[in-house]
């Protein structure tokens, strides 16, 4: 008897937080919570203090969700979906940046402005960098967890010192990123 | 001595110079541990001989926004060509939360491209807020940037202990007061080496906001070259430590004031289309983050720790909301009575945009002909004598003036910027000498809020009052008699109202006078 009533006082609680979970599934559904996208780009300005980074995620179904911050005038959420080309294209990209080391290209940055110091005696300054971060899924990355790639002026340096391979990899993957967010097909779906 | 550059040795030699680059930037640009904490960085143009360096601003014909920018760059070249200090240089709700502001990052970027460095760690640093707000530095031996905000909880102010970290920031020697600038500025009154610290500072004070409203008690300012801007925020006045900075450098090759080799600057704004004869070119292209100042530097010749900008050129990006400033954004109308002297004070800031002498200001709205249907005086209080100003006589901001017009129904504009506050040299003697001042502001203050710089220290009302410097009562002319008031006893409160003219009376000579925003 006793089992049999708490039996049922379980099955009463189960059913009343399976209302409560379709409840929540109800309201979820106005704003589905976002997948955890492959590739995310975010850029901020070094010079703006406030406000939230441009970001440019791409997702596993080729679904792109593109931020601009509230700064920028074309302010809002947009989207557009890549086929299957596409997105191959720049997943392509992603894992040939994968590779970059921070730490490493660093040194090797340092060691062509030394050199180009040396040779020409001229000193090379650029103030208030844009802060650039790649967050790649495992599956890109090769590994097991993510990888986060952060450099400043990514393209700008890339040209600067082109020798670099694995600078000139992360800008081609920036520069792919940023093309999605001048795509004409771009949707606007939140201001 | 730290400050050996090694450079110029180096390339000679063709060794590899430990050569950070942009990564250890100081307070001039290229100072730090490779090229020699001690570095001073000149803008282009100057040869090591002294005079007038005269710098073309270029914007890039056919760059996006090439006919809005003018205004703005026109109006920041006047700012660094009168180098004035100021506080209340930051203001909020007078442009979009949204939009960022055009002349204030160009304002920030041109000290680049003039060989200033960020007063703060900054981003460079590869810190986040609030430790990037400590005074720039080199990190060190160990390689780490030493950030412990001290006692105050405030990074950036003269308590940071920052380990073994080298300061890049020249201060003040008596007072590490980044809000105040001595008379002669040059290494018998500035250093950056921490042994010559005043008493009680662990570090140098760099000016950013929080420090200087919670430490130095001045709201709504900070350093133009402290690195960050918010949306709807303008910053289009420099303070104190800006002008330093650029008035060391000017100092020379020996860094002292008064010698052969000084130099000032003149910038000026080229002619729409010009592309040859540019010093610093500023375009609009997405490869900007926000905005940047790309500078290339060399060695001065006979020096071992001064470098030149060789070329420079500033970005903004065009996909930001930038808001253009107007040559007259801040406009004020004041009414003058007819056979009745009349008190005022300028509420905007002329001179910048707009002209700034009497025929300027007055001369193009009152009836008549000066000094036969209307003149204006002012007071020098150190000789105790009203001055009647000639139509070519500039007015300015901080100053009260007496008006007298023959004429019915006159008013004139005071158009130009939106202010800041400047220092206002007074004379005293034992009696309490009559000084006439202007309120500063084209908003509303209390007198409280008034500050005295007596000699290397920043007084209060409060505390001038107190240690007799100045009486507390200040009084307004009516019309027909004066109001007395102390901003205390029932009665006698009144906020000080925009294009007020104030009397008060001084009683130690030299001292200044300058009025925080509240």
């Amino acid at each position: 008897m006793c089992v049999l009533r708490s039996r049922l006082r379980w099955r009463a609680v189960c059913a009343l937080c399976a209302w409560l979970a379709g409840v929540s599934v109800g309201w979820a559904q106005v704003e589905p919570p976002e997948p955890r996208p492959l590739l995310e780009y975010r850029a901020r300005p070094q010079m703006l203090a406030d406000g939230e980074p441009f970001r440019v995620a791409v997702y596993p179904d080729g679904s792109v969700i593109v931020d601009y911050p509230a700064h920028m005038k074309k302010a809002g959420r947009y989207t557009l979906r890549l086929d299957r080309a596409g997105l191959a294209r720049i997943l392509d990209l992603a894992r040939r940046a994968a590779a970059f080391d921070a730490q490493a290209v660093r040194a090797q940055v340092e060691a062509l402005r030394r050199r180009h110091v040396e040779e020409t005696g001229v000193l090379r300054y650029r103030s208030d960098p844009l802060l650039e971060t790649f967050s790649l899924a495992p599956s890109l990355a090769g590994g097991a967890s993510e990888r986060v790639l952060t450099w400043p002026n990514v393209v700008q340096d890339a040209s600067e010192y082109g020798e670099i391979g694995a600078l000139r990899s992360l800008a081609d993957l920036q520069r792919a990123l940023r093309g999605l967010a001048e795509r004409p097909e771009l949707r606007r779906v939140r201001p | 001595m730290i400050g050996a550059w090694p450079l110029v040795l180096w390339a000679a030699l063709g060794f590899a110079a430990a050569w950070s680059g942009s990564a250890r930037a100081g307070a001039y640009l290229f100072a730090g541990e490779a090229n020699g904490v001690d570095v001073i960085t000149h803008p282009r143009g100057y040869s090591g001989a002294g005079g007038t360096v005269v710098l073309n601003l270029c914007i890039e014909p056919g760059t996006p926004n090439e006919a809005a920018m003018r205004q703005s760059v026109a109006n920041v070249a006047a700012v660094y060509n009168r180098l004035r200090p100021t506080i209340g240089n930051l203001r909020t709700g007078l442009i979009g939360p949204t939009q960022v502001d055009f002349e204030s990052v160009a304002l920030h970027e041109l000290g680049h491209c003039l060989g200033l460095a960020h007063v703060n760690l900054a981003s460079e640093s590869g810190l986040s807020d609030p430790q990037a707000n400590s005074t720039q530095s080199t990190d060190g031996a160990d390689n780490t940037y030493d950030t412990d905000a001290g006692f105050d909880g405030f990074y950036g102010s003269g308590d940071d202990l920052r380990g073994d970290d080298v300061n890049l920031h020249w201060f003040r020697r008596d007072n590490d007061d980044p809000l105040t600038i001595a008379d002669t500025v040059d290494n018998t009154t500035y250093a950056r080496d921490t042994n010559l610290l005043p008493g009680g500072h662990s570090f140098a004070v760099n000016a950013d906001r929080d420090v200087v409203v919670n430490v130095l008690d001045t709201p709504d300012t900070e350093a133009v070259m402290q690195q960050g801007t918010y949306g709807g925020e303008i910053q289009r006045h420099l303070v104190a430590d800006d002008v330093a900075t650029i008035r060391y450098a000017q100092a020379g090759l020996d860094e002292v004031a008064g010698t052969g080799d000084d130099y000032t600057i003149e910038l000026r704004l080229a002619p729409q289309g010009t592309t040859s004869g540019c010093d610093i070119t500023l375009d609009m292209n997405n490869t900007a983050g926000l905005a940047f100042c790309a500078a290339r530097a060399a060695s001065l010749p006979g020096s071992t720790n001064h470098l030149v900008i060789t070329g420079a050129v500033m970005s903004f990006n065009p996909a930001y909301n930038w808001f253009f400033n107007t040559a007259g954004p801040c406009t004020a109308t004041l009414n003058v009575p007819q056979n009745r002297w009349m008190q005022f004070s300028l509420p905007c800031a002329v001179g910048i945009s707009t002209g700034a002498t009497v025929a300027d200001v007055l001369g193009d709205d009152l009836a008549g002909i000066y000094d036969q249907d209307w003149v204006v005086y002012r007071r020098d209080a150190g000789a105790q004598t009203y001055v009647k100003l000639a139509p070519t006589d500039v007015l300015d901001g901080g100053t009260g003036y007496w008006i007298y017009t023959t004429q019915a129904g006159q008013s004139f504009d005071v158009v130009g910027q939106y202010p800041a506050a400047p220092e206002v040299m007074l004379a005293g003697d034992g009696a309490g000498r009559p000084n006439l001042i202007g309120h500063p502001y084209d908003f509303s203050v209390s007198w409280v809020a008034a500050q005295f710089v007596v000699g290397s220290a920043v007084l209060s009302l409060d505390q001038a009052v107190s240690a007799g410097h100045v009486q507390r009562n200040y009084w307004i002319w009516n019309g027909t008699s004066y109001d007395a008031y102390d901003d205390q006893t029932p009665g006698m409160v009144r906020d000080l109202q925009p294009g007020d003219g104030i009397w008060i009376k001084v009683l130690t000579d030299g001292i200044r006078w300058r009025m925080r925003t509240g």
